[in-house]
């Protein structure tokens, strides 16, 4: 196991080593890998579907940009939570700019569009709840939520990408879910 | 038990969970104590991980991969490989001789940044306006100023100025001796001089009383004219001596 995941990230090394002396072949392995997760993590972000997918692609323009300057800090030095940290900060440009605050309703009700209609109606409660909740939360804990569960980012990316060690991503996460137990119980109350 | 390691536990154990070495069960029976709080950690997770995102279309994907490989821009040529090369080498290999390197030249350009500095400021210490150095002046007399330091200067200055007028009365000592031995070579030249103009005078003397003999020879009546006559030979008499001696004086200068 330890070897295999060795030999990934070695290879995933020679992709971006490869991709900054300007290889698109390699960018373009660096894509299939991150795309989905990048994809998901925006969408449960953004209001449609369309913006996830517009947004998607302005990340991986701005890593294929940057790239040449990935590794210049020692806490970026891992491409996972570096393309998470484009993403993040597209985010907030691309709200920044539109004045539109962060919605998670549109994105959430996605899933269920291949449902039957009585689960759909079901569904979305459910959703409308977690959404609640989840608003509630502070941004930190909102954060760590949204990467851990739809990022799929591990604690060591999580911390790099919200700032914080690894320890308090621990704490947050465990504090946050705590808090959602909370307030999902008190809505259904 | 602390929150810090109640929260590893329980977060490790929903990692577990999350990724199947472990069932809910197990976690429980593994620490009974948190058996509780991780129920209600479980449940929030599986209400989160309920919520299901539409998987992309394959075709999709490849699509949108296509028309972002169009987007890019052609990388410049590098010169150089550094920036992969700087990649590799802090994630692989920290070449400590390297950064050695770069720690001398940090240490010398700080060392030449101070020396050039304090030269400057040394250098502009006689500048007037109008020199170059003397916008560092003006800033090194402010700066003394403002930070306290003329007061420390100043007495500095005083301490070196009593060591001086110490030495200086050490050197007036030694003067002294040595303008009294000069003293008495000058006392020494001045009589040889005296000497010489006695001699000189003596020549003449002798000279005027031939003169006065031939004249007395000539016309014992007219004692004027011959008086005159003396003292005219006696001033020409004494030019031509002097003359003579600036003469010799010329001679040895050359």
């Amino acid at each position: 196991m330890r070897l295999t995941l060795d030999t990934i990230h070695r290879s995933e090394d020679q992709l971006i080593i490869k991709a900054i002396s300007g290889d698109k072949e390699a960018f373009g392995h660096l894509y299939d890998n991150y795309f989905m997760q990048i994809f998901k993590y925006l969408l449960i972000r953004t209001n449609t579907k369309e913006d996830a997918e517009d947004m998607t692609e302005i990340v991986f323009m701005k890593a294929w940009e940057h790239l040449p300057n990935f590794g210049e800090k020692k806490k970026e030095r891992n491409f996972h939570a570096w393309l998470f940290r484009i993403a993040h900060n597209t985010l907030i440009d691309r709200y920044r700019t539109k004045k539109e605050s962060l919605s998670l309703e549109s994105a959430l009700q996605i899933k269920s569009t291949n449902a039957e209609p009585e689960k759909i109606v079901l569904q979305n409660e459910k959703v409308k709840m977690i959404r609640k909740a989840i608003k509630m939360l502070d941004e930190i804990s909102r954060e760590v939520i949204m990467s851990r569960f739809f990022g799929g980012l591990s604690h060591k990316e999580t911390a790099q990408l919200v700032g914080v060690n690894e320890n308090n991503v621990r704490i947050i996460q465990y504090r946050a879910l705590k808090k959602l137990n909370i307030l999902l119980r008190e809505q259904n109350e | 038990m602390n929150e810090k390691r109640k929260a590893r536990i329980i977060i490790k154990c929903l990692d577990e969970v999350r990724s199947g070495n472990m069932s809910r069960e197990e976690c429980q029976q593994k620490y009974p104590k948190l058996a509780e709080e991780l129920r209600s950690i479980f449940s929030s997770s599986e209400m989160l991980s309920s919520i299901q995102l539409p998987e992309v279309d394959p075709l999709y994907i490849r699509k949108q991969k296509i028309k972002l490989m169009q987007k890019l821009s052609d990388r410049e040529n590098l010169v150089t490989k550094s920036q992969s090369h700087r990649y590799m080498e802090q994630e692989h290999k920290p070449n400590l001789k390297r950064r050695l390197k770069m720690t001398w030249v940090i240490i010398v350009t700080t060392i030449l940044s101070l020396v050039s500095g304090a030269g400057a400021v040394y250098a502009s210490k006689d500048a007037l306006p109008g020199d170059v150095l003397y916008p560092v002046k003006t800033w090194v007399e402010d700066f003394e100023e403002t930070s306290g330091l003329d007061d420390f200067i100043d007495t500095i200055e005083d301490f070196f100025e009593d060591v001086d007028d110490d030495d200086d009365d050490l050197y007036d000592n030694d003067d002294d001796v040595e303008n009294d031995s000069d003293d008495d070579l000058d006392e020494d030249s001045d009589d040889d001089a005296d000497n010489d103009s006695d001699s000189d005078s003596d020549e003449d003397l002798d000279e005027d009383s031939d003169d006065d003999a031939d004249n007395d020879s000539d016309s014992d009546s007219d004692s004027d004219s011959d008086t005159d006559n003396d003292t005219d030979d006696d001033t020409d008499d004494d030019t031509d001596n002097d003359t003579d001696n600036d003469n010799d004086d010329d001679d040895d200068d050359d």
